[in-house]
């Protein structure tokens, strides 16, 4: 016998197909919500039942992955589609915030108008009383909090995530996620 | 005042983060028990309710509110309505199984025609699976004046539908099981072994050592990890999909597979030091793979079968 029909039949023998020793031992509302992915509805005990149960016995192995792949209609609305949403939302609500903070940070450190071409700066005697270019380019054109509350993009971008904030965060740390 | 409702609100505050800190069994357990708990005269009108609607939906089934009440006890599941059909029919009361066959045949059958049924049709399976929750419970007691059907282990924690099809599709996979272990028994008749020398000495102690070695790594995984190994290579899932079922983001599988097969490898390294090279290691990762895939393949058989009969 080749080495690799040995593995083979190793391989075979841990994970050996204990076919139908739980079929009909498995509590089928168990399965039903295991397979709509609603976690918390299960018990620890139950969770790990099913889970033991699948992986020993490929026939309800089988049963869970047919089950998952459109068997089960919720009531509600499925758990999987809400967990898929949740994800988008998630997604929308950090790139929202990343794009806010950045765009703060952006036009406290850039000046307004710094896009702009510079016009010369002349360097002029501060004792002839003449006002220093230098100090009113820098001085004069920060952005004051007035104006960073008026830029229309920024504002768009925090209420958004505010908006988002909610919906996203909700639940965050339901059971399923800690496990 | 304002004092006594800011007090109120932090205690509420209080009570719902100890109940997430107690875990999710706890908290879906007391999810289920809240109403009875704190509320009985609530959870009572509820009950009425869902009695009321059911009689309503099923005027052919006669169920006291009494026994209704007993039968869902202090529990408050979510289909409860289907609970009341379901009780019904499990203490075979009047008319029930007439209602359920109506209530139940139609979807059911429209269900099993998206599924794979194996050599049955939707129709059998359908009758297969009300004749199978009809039988009396064998769990039941002896000295009950009605002996219950299976039926009555129905909780309402999904619909009476989902119940069903989890029964008929047990059915199904059920009788593909029997078929195979039959087709194998006329095989072992066989006396011709078609893997190869079985009386080979070299065989003995190195294949035993090596299947001892893969069964420990194996049943040292944890039970989410060997179910997510099955559903992935064992029944071809899509990591996602199988993610979901144990509480894993999307993004999280492959990471969670890598450090299965990562536990795998050094527990069978650690083994057998002294066999374990780089050969044996990439042998080890395909005939593991090939393992899955023939079991996978197995399972698909019945609707080869299925579809070279159509």
């Amino acid at each position: 016998m080749s080495r690799e029909a040995r593995l083979d039949d190793a391989c075979r023998s841990a994970i050996s197909p204990r076919g139908g020793r739980h079929l009909d031992s498995i509590d089928p509302e168990a399965l039903a919500l295991l397979a709509s992915g609603d976690l918390e509805a299960l018990s620890d005990e139950e969770r790990i039942a099913v889970w033991e149960a699948a992986a020993e016995d490929p026939q309800v192995a089988r049963l869970v992955a047919e089950l998952a792949t459109g068997g089960i209609v919720m009531a509600s609305q499925p758990a999987q589609t809400q967990r898929r949403s949740r994800v988008g939302l998630r997604l929308a609500f950090a790139a929202c915030g990343l794009l806010a903070v950045g765009l703060l940070a952006w036009r406290i450190v850039e000046p307004p108008g710094s896009a702009a071409p510079a016009a010369p700066v002349e360097f002029m005697d501060g004792d002839a009383g003449a006002a220093d270019p230098v100090d009113a380019a820098t001085s004069g054109s920060e952005w004051t909090p007035l104006e960073l509350a008026r830029d229309g993009v920024l504002l768009a971008l925090l209420a958004a995530t505010a908006i988002l904030a909610w919906p996203a965060l909700r639940d965050f740390d339901r059971p399923a996620n800690r496990v | 005042m304002i004092a006594a409702s800011v007090e109120r609100e932090l205690q509420a505050r209080l009570l719902d983060w100890r109940r997430r800190a107690r875990g999710p069994s706890e908290t879906a357990a007391a999810r289920r028990r809240e109403p009875a708990m704190h509320d009985p005269e609530g959870s009572m009108s509820t009950l009425r309710e869902a009695h009321a609607a059911a009689s309503e939906r099923w005027p052919g089934v006669s169920w006291s509110f009494e026994r209704y009440a007993a039968h869902v006890g202090e529990d408050r599941p979510q289909h409860l309505t289907d609970l009341y059909l379901g009780g019904a029919g499990g203490w075979r009361r009047d008319g029930a199984w007439a209602a359920i066959h109506d209530e139940i045949s139609g979807p059911l059958e429209l269900r099993l025609r998206r599924q794979p049924c194996g050599t049955h049709s939707p129709e059998d399976l359908v009758s297969e699976s009300i004749a199978a929750l009809m039988g009396d419970d064998p769990e039941a007691s002896p000295a009950e004046a009605v002996r219950p059907s299976k039926l009555v282990r129905y909780r309402g924690r999904t619909s009476l539908v989902n119940y069903f099809l989890v029964v008929a599709k047990r059915i199904a996979i059920g009788s593909h099981r029997r078929r195979r272990e039959h087709a194998a028994d006329m095989e072992a008749i066989d006396p011709v072994d078609h893997r190869g020398d079985s009386t080979d000495p070299e065989r003995g102690e190195q294949f035993d050592r090596l299947a001892a070695a893969i069964r420990q790594a194996y049943e040292s995984l944890s039970a989410r990890q060997r179910f997510l190994l099955a559903m992935i290579h064992g029944q071809g899932m899509p990591k996602a999909q199988a993610g979901e079922l144990v509480g894993l983001p999307p993004w999280g599988v492959s990471r969670e597979l890598e450090k299965i097969h990562d536990h795998m490898r050094l527990a069978l390294e650690r083994s057998m030091p002294e066999d374990w090279d780089h050969p044996s290691r990439e042998a080890w990762a395909s005939a593991w793979q090939r393992c899955f895939a023939e079991a996978r393949s197995s399972g698909d058989e019945v609707e080869a079968t299925k579809e070279k009969s159509g």
